[in-house]
């Protein structure tokens, strides 16, 4: 899986591209840094599928990030329906 | 002795064999071909002394001549005669200073006409003798100009002052014949090599003029062993010949020198001699290579093979456990069907977990909690294996005790997942569907931490789907609050629980199963007269198994199906 970096100062946007699932989603977990990043924004404009196992980095990645800003951004329709069915749209701050 | 070492062995002991071959084969070609080149030299040695040794004969009775004979104009035919014979040379012509031919012994030289040798480049040779600038003039041998067989070898020398000059023809039969004494010596003290030599003899009477043992002197080259008719060759390498000569085995060169027959003979023991010893060496060399190699190889098959062995055992040993802790897995989940034998005419409960390794994060699990009330839990921790079984054990013993305490289902959902965010350092977390029934009202209460939607099959053959969230999954986030839902079952409907391993299984094109062929299974197996919780897992389990056909399976797989068949009495329970 490609994942494109953007570090913009402080702030850090992860933009995974094709399926985060079982297979992927311990290559986006090790991409996530939190010395010296103030703000996370996961990009989700290029990801069609997220699996628990997806959903699990971003939750780890949002405790990490305790104090701190994490956004799940551009999430398409398609996965916007499995954070509702999971009761993560509670937990996420989208953008 | 296993199959390998044999195998290494032959292995090494033929490689072994065939670099010995290779070396005596090509050790033996570079002697050879050192003795083609020792030969070549040997010959062009011998052929120039011969050759020297002709021109100084001829040198030496053209010099007497002109002693003998102030100048050309002083010669008499019979005195000329005379002189031929006692020099023992075969022709004598003199020339004077004009370059015209004085007296010859040869009758086609007429005397008066102008001296003139077959090619004008000796006669611009013999000229300098008459201008002074040389003294003496040597041909080698050639055929006479009538009688080409009849080699014959010429010289001239000048007479002082420019008065003329003697030409002196002499043929190579006599130089053989009359001049043998001057050849006694000059194969006598030369070697070929270490121990070859020379044999130089009469090619007419085969009879050995000169040669390095001087016993064999005056011996007919018959006793060498040397056929006496013999071909000629011309001198260079690819005419050696390999015969035995005074019984010894040599490479023999046949030459034809000044008349002579010339034999360079090299034994051949010098040159395979060399070659054994070389090959001895060489033949040790390789066996300690070749033993050293074979020990090597040996050694590292050898330790491969323990640490193949090693790490087979620790995979039986890994596989061992996985077992063990599948069966444990297995017996932590309620697996006899039916649970409640007495109750059978009240309530139809069924249900199965396929996980995708051996252990799975997958679980179900019902149990009463009141009197009339049983919960029915379906979960799925979002890990597989080992790490999604250890998490499962943990969040099913956590439901379990707080359910089995009475706590309200809700309530007992937050703390549950209270207490699991408790040391979850890796994120882990859990969706779960629980719902407590109670058979006397068929009321259900439920809350739905995140898990896929549960189909209700009506009494009047329709399917509901619980959509219904309570919150994010257990373990997701602490202090969560779940909302409580609750519908009324009637007898004769059911519920199926499932997990998100049915829904997104895929074929072998990626395509997901999805919850419309999960309803339309359980439509014709559900409402199908007659039809069971065993029966509509099995259907969909089996239906699902059919779409997956020729892939790995890839999530764990839960189905749990309830359904209410009567009211029960509180008696009863």
């Amino acid at each position: 899986m490609e994942i494109q970096k953007i570090q913009n100062g402080a702030k850090l946007t992860l933009k995974p591209i094709g399926r985060v699932d079982t297979m992927t989603a311990p290559e986006l977990e090790s991409a996530v840094v939190i010395d010296g990043v103030d703000e996370l924004v996961f990009d989700l404009a290029e990801v069609e599928y997220v699996s628990s196992a997806g959903l699990r980095v971003l939750l780890s990645s949002q405790k990490r990030m305790a104090g701190k800003v994490m956004k799940v951004a551009n999430v398409r329709p398609v996965v916007k329906e499995v954070f509702d069915i999971t009761g993560f749209t509670d937990i996420f701050t989208f953008a | 002795m296993n199959g390998f070492s044999r195998r290494l062995i032959v292995g090494c002991v033929c490689a072994y064999a065939f670099s010995v071959g290779i070396a005596f084969v090509s050790g033996t070609r570079q002697a050879n071909s050192k003795a083609e080149k020792l030969l070549d030299n040997a010959v062009e040695m011998i052929t120039s002394t011969i050759s020297s040794g002709a021109d100084a004969i001829l040198k030496f009775v053209g010099t007497a001549v002109v002693r003998a004979f102030e100048s050309p104009q002083d010669v008499t035919p019979k005195l000329v005669e005379l002189y031929k014979r006692a020099m023992s040379v075969d022709e004598l012509t003199f020339v004077d200073g004009e370059g015209r031919i004085v007296y010859s012994t040869e009758t086609n030289a007429i005397p008066g006409s102008y001296f003139n040798p077959a090619s004008k480049l000796r006669l611009a040779d013999y000229s300098l003798l008459i201008t002074g600038n040389v003294s003496t003039v040597v041909e080698p041998f050639r055929g006479s100009v009538e009688n080409p067989d009849l080699r014959r070898k010429y010289a001239g020398v000048a007479f002082p002052c420019g008065k003329g000059f003697v030409q002196i023809g002499l043929d190579e039969k006599r130089l053989v014949n009359d001049f043998d004494y001057f050849y006694e010596g000059v194969a006598s003290d030369w070697r070929v090599g270490e121990c070859g030599y020379y044999i130089v003899a009469n090619p007419a009477t085969g009879y050995i003029i000169s040669t390095l043992d001087h016993a064999n002197v005056g011996r007919s080259l018959n006793d060498s062993g040397v056929a006496p008719d013999l071909l000629y060759s011309n001198s260079k390498s690819g005419k050696t010949k390999v015969l035995d000569v005074f019984n010894m085995p040599s490479f023999v060169r046949d030459e034809f020198v000044c008349g002579h027959r010339v034999l360079s003979v090299f034994p051949k023991k010098e040159v395979t001699g060399a070659v054994h010893v070389s090959m001895l060496v060489t033949s040790i060399v390789l066996l300690v290579l070749f033993v050293a190699f074979g020990y090597l190889v040996f050694q590292i098959v050898k330790r491969n093979q323990q640490i193949r062995m090693f790490f087979e055992a620790e995979k039986r040993q890994v596989e061992k456990d996985l077992l063990m802790a599948k069966s444990i897995q297995e017996h932590v989940l309620p697996t006899v069907f039916p649970p409640y034998p007495h109750l059978v005419e009240r309530i139809d409960i069924y249900a199965e977990m396929h996980p995708a390794k051996e252990v799975g994060g997958d679980f179900y699990d019902f149990m009463f909690v009141g009197p009339e009330q049983i919960a029915f839990i379906v979960a799925d921790v979002s890990g597989k294996g080992v790490p999604g079984a250890m998490f499962m054990m943990r969040a099913k013993a956590t439901l379990q005790g707080l359910l089995q305490g009475g706590m309200d289902v809700a309530e007992a959902m937050a703390k549950a997942s209270d207490q699991l965010c408790v040391g979850n350092y890796t994120s882990m977390f859990v969706t779960a569907w629980v719902g407590v029934l109670n058979i006397a009202t068929g009321n259900v209460c439920y809350v739905n931490a995140g898990h896929n939607p549960p189909l209700l099959e009506r009494e009047n053959k329709t399917l509901d789907c619980l959509r219904q969230l309570s919150g994010p999954p257990l373990a997701a986030i602490e202090g969560v609050k779940y909302r409580k839902y609750s519908f009324k079952l009637n007898p004769g409907e059911g519920v199926l629980l499932y997990t998100d391993g049915v829904t997104e299984a895929n074929d072998v094109s990626g395509e997901l199963y999805g919850e419309n062929r999960l309803v339309q299974c359980l439509e014709s197996s559900a409402f199908t007269a007659g039809c069971s919780s065993s029966q509509i897992v099995s259907d969909v389990a089996g239906n699902v198994r059919k779409f997956t056909k020729g892939t790995e399976q890839a999530d764990d797989i839960t189905l749990l199906s309830f359904r209410l068949l009567g009211f029960a009495d509180k008696g009863t329970i």
